[in-house]
């Protein structure tokens, strides 16, 4: 992981915090507000490893609680989870396949905000929680996991864009050192 | 396979983020305005395009349009002007009152016009920010309305923005009267099935009142946060608790919530 791609990953982290804290035009549509870190982490994960991981979940924890009523530091524990969990198996998952993005996605994003929502209760506090919010976990869950391959295929645009081209390994025929056999 | 670099990474982070939690009330606000502040740019780029959009907009309004909004307000303002002078005069009729009985008179409100700089991102909780702080004299607990009725309260200040936590946030919860029965109760998070940000409950109300559809509800004034008299809302249903000791009713809120782009702050 190079420099840039850490510049790239945390300018995505605050458009993504922002985008969320300003734009409501989903959520007056479906009741309901996305969040895209979850499959963010799962990129993450899958791409570059356990560090990259615990410092993306710091940074993006942090700054989505700064614009949240919860609790500081509160949404850092279950990406992290998340993070470390798909690492322990990434060595299995077949991370270029879109149907297992989709799929880790959907589970990042039903498991973040259940995991928020305990840790909330651990700490004392109410929140809103009815028969609608199953709705809203089900929205963010499917639009979460819809959006995963989106971050692979951005990332790994980008990715071939700033990294130095690898070396298209030739085969042992080369037509200019052959002996060419002449009559005698 | 787990190596030593996985359990490091995880458990520092984890560590940290317990510190973060464990953080001393005063101390976790201040750094969370501290991080929030990060924002304040990319808002305030936000807003400006907002503005420079709705002016390029009305640039190109055409004429009659702009003439029949022109004879709307113009309509209005004889109408606000009427009124005016007709509260004018009921205003002196109960300054004269009131000193007759030596009561204390009453302060007229004091407000600030705010914009909207974000939302609340998660799904539980109701807040927004607003882009004004303690530079413009606003404090915790700073009542936030709008033309239509009341929105909320502050609940933690920066300098130059605050947070509100909205009417129906499990945090801000606001002594309400029905304005025609003087029933007094308490405006809750609504626990309806359909997500919509414009109900709220109004729960502890007394189980012999006679409570109807369309009844306005008010600020009682009881606990001294909220001035008496600000419109919250109108009952739409009304139904006896599940343990038949009180009567809790659905009030569709005054003020639309989900459309807020501006709000006025009561200053103190």
């Amino acid at each position: 992981m190079n420099w840039w791609m850490i510049f790239c990953l945390g300018v995505t982290t605050y458009t993504v915090v922002f985008f969320e804290a300003s734009y409501h035009g989903f959520r007056n549509l479906t009741g309901a507000q996305v969040d895209l870190l979850p499959g963010l982490v799962v990129y993450v994960a899958l791409a570059h490893g356990s560090r990259p991981v615990a410092i993306f979940s710091l940074v993006a924890g942090l700054l989505y609680d700064s614009v949240s009523v919860n609790p500081l530091g509160i949404s850092v524990i279950p990406l992290l989870l998340i993070g470390m969990g798909v690492c322990q198996k990434r060595e299995l998952i077949l991370k270029d396949q879109r149907y297992a993005q989709v799929v880790l996605g959907m589970a990042a994003s039903a498991i973040a905000p259940l995991l928020c929502w305990v840790l909330l209760l651990f700490a004392g506090r109410q929140p809103l929680v009815g028969w609608s919010s199953l709705w809203q976990w089900l929205v963010v869950t499917l639009v979460g996991g819809i959006l995963t391959p989106v971050w692979f295929k951005v990332f790994g645009r980008l990715q071939v864009a700033l990294n130095h081209p690898s070396m298209v390994e030739s085969s042992a025929f080369r037509s200019d050192r052959q002996i060419q056999r002449g009559k005698h | 396979m787990l190596k030593k670099p996985y359990y490091l990474a995880f458990g520092l982070f984890f560590l940290i983020s317990l510190v973060l939690l464990n953080l001393p009330g005063k101390a976790s606000s201040q750094l969370k305005l501290v991080i929030s502040d990060i924002f304040i740019p990319i808002f305030g780029l936000s807003t400006a395009t907002h503005q420079a959009l709705d002016q390029a907009s009305s640039g190109v309004m055409p004429r009659r349009v702009l003439l029949a909004e022109l004879e709307k307000l113009q309509k209005e303002n004889q109408q606000l002007k009427l009124e005016l002078m007709q509260g004018a005069d009921v205003l002196r009729e109960n300054a004269q009152l009131r000193t007759t009985v030596a009561w204390k008179q009453r302060s007229g409100w004091n407000v600030k016009l705010a914009r909207i700089l974000a939302r609340e991102p998660a799904n539980w909780w109701k807040a927004l920010q607003i882009n004004l702080g303690s530079n413009d004299n606003i404090t915790t607990n700073t009542v936030v309305l709008t033309s239509d009725g009341l929105v909320g309260r502050v609940d933690q200040v920066g300098t130059t923005s605050a947070r509100v936590l909205l009417l129906g946030d499990p945090n801000c919860r606001v002594s309400a009267l029905i304005e025609e029965t003087r029933e007094a109760g308490v405006i809750a998070p609504s626990s309806q099935t359909i997500p919509d940000q414009t109900l709220v409950e109004m729960t502890y109300i007394s189980r012999h009142s006679q409570l109807k559809p369309g009844q306005k509800v008010i600020t009682s004034g009881l606990g001294g946060l909220f001035p008496k008299g600000i419109p919250i809302g109108r009952i739409m249903e009304v139904q006896l608790a599940d343990h038949g000791l009180f009567h809790e009713a659905r009030v569709k809120l005054s003020a639309n919530l989900k459309d807020l782009e501006e709000v006025w702050v009561l200053l103190p």
